[in-house]
């Protein structure tokens, strides 16, 4: 998948950027199963260091990219944890996805209206959002209603740690190598 | 941080907080008026506001169970049974979900708007 997806690339990049990004997809994956370990006292409510991986790919190198790390991280996890194809595997697919999407709509406008903190607020509230939608749509009943206001402020708070975190590797890449990739 | 923060991100942090405030206040007003039915051996025994702290007193088979509500929980604080399964329970608050003491008889139901309780829980 990986090498149809690079073809037009010449090879010598392909190999490296095929490199960082397999690279990349095992830290996300990483993140990703050790956070499951992690008791939530409340469903849904984590923290998406993973989601930080992402939102740097989808910055350095693009959407593409990005949709494939987290098809790929969504996938491992669900191996790792054991949790593959069962209800909570697709609400962290149908998270991630939607998670992917609307940041890598908002990071076309990063250098004017948005910093990484507020893309990865928006991508931390649509990955909640989707995931309470469809977890309401498998039992066809509305879940939780009354853990909603805590559900967006943890989106809030955990998404402008991650934002902050991503901006401060972000630029920490950029100052040694002065490039990506 | 603060000298990263952009407009954009301070619209979208401001609406979200807006959004939880909203949702927060609409739930809470669906959440008020729940209450705790009281059964022994079958018939009501009582029906509990949750919030208004309180203790109840009911008499089993075996003696009296005291029942406390704090918080918007109800719990068995003492009870005459050998196991002790009902005080064991702790505090419940989610609508449909029980204490139950089979010896002395006592099941305590909290009843409430459907759209509040949870099926099961999932991570």
């Amino acid at each position: 998948m990986i090498q149809i997806l690079w073809m037009r690339l010449p090879n010598n990049m392909m190999t490296t950027r095929t490199t960082t990004l397999a690279l990349l997809i095992t830290l996300a994956t990483i993140m990703a199963s050790v956070e499951s370990l992690i008791q939530s006292p409340v469903p849904f409510l984590r923290l998406g260091l993973a989601n930080g991986i992402t939102l740097l790919v989808l910055k350095w190198y693009g959407f593409r990219e990005g949709l494939t790390v987290t098809l790929f991280r969504v996938i491992l996890a669900g191996l790792i944890t054991g949790r593959l194809f069962q209800p909570t595997f697709f609400l962290s697919l149908s998270g991630g996805l939607t998670a992917v999407l609307v940041m890598a709509f908002l990071l076309r406008w990063e250098s004017r209206w948005f910093s990484l903190i507020g893309i990865s607020i928006a991508g931390a509230f649509f990955h909640n959002l989707t995931q309470w939608l469809v977890a309401s749509v498998l039992v066809r009943q509305f879940v939780g209603l009354s853990f909603l206001p805590l559900l967006f402020l943890a989106s809030v708070v955990a998404g402008m740690m991650i934002g902050y975190f991503s901006m401060l590797i972000d630029q920490a890449v950029r100052k040694q190598t002065g490039r990506v990739g | 941080m603060i000298k990263y923060v952009k407009p954009g991100d301070i619209c979208i942090i401001l609406f979200l907080m807006c959004l939880s405030l909203i949702t927060w206040r609409s739930f809470r007003k669906a959440a008020e008026g729940r209450t705790a039915i009281v059964y022994c051996d079958g018939n009501e025994a009582g029906v509990l506001d949750l919030n208004e702290e309180q203790q109840f007193n009911v008499r089993g088979p075996m003696g009296e169970s005291r029942l406390q509500v704090t918080g918007g929980t109800i719990q068995m604080v003492s009870s005459p049974c050998p196991h002790q399964i009902c005080v064991k329970t702790g505090k419940i608050f989610r609508s449909k979900s029980m204490i139950v003491c089979v010896p002395n008889r006592i099941l305590v139901r909290i009843s409430g708007n459907d759209t509040d309780s949870l099926d099961a829980i999932t991570q």
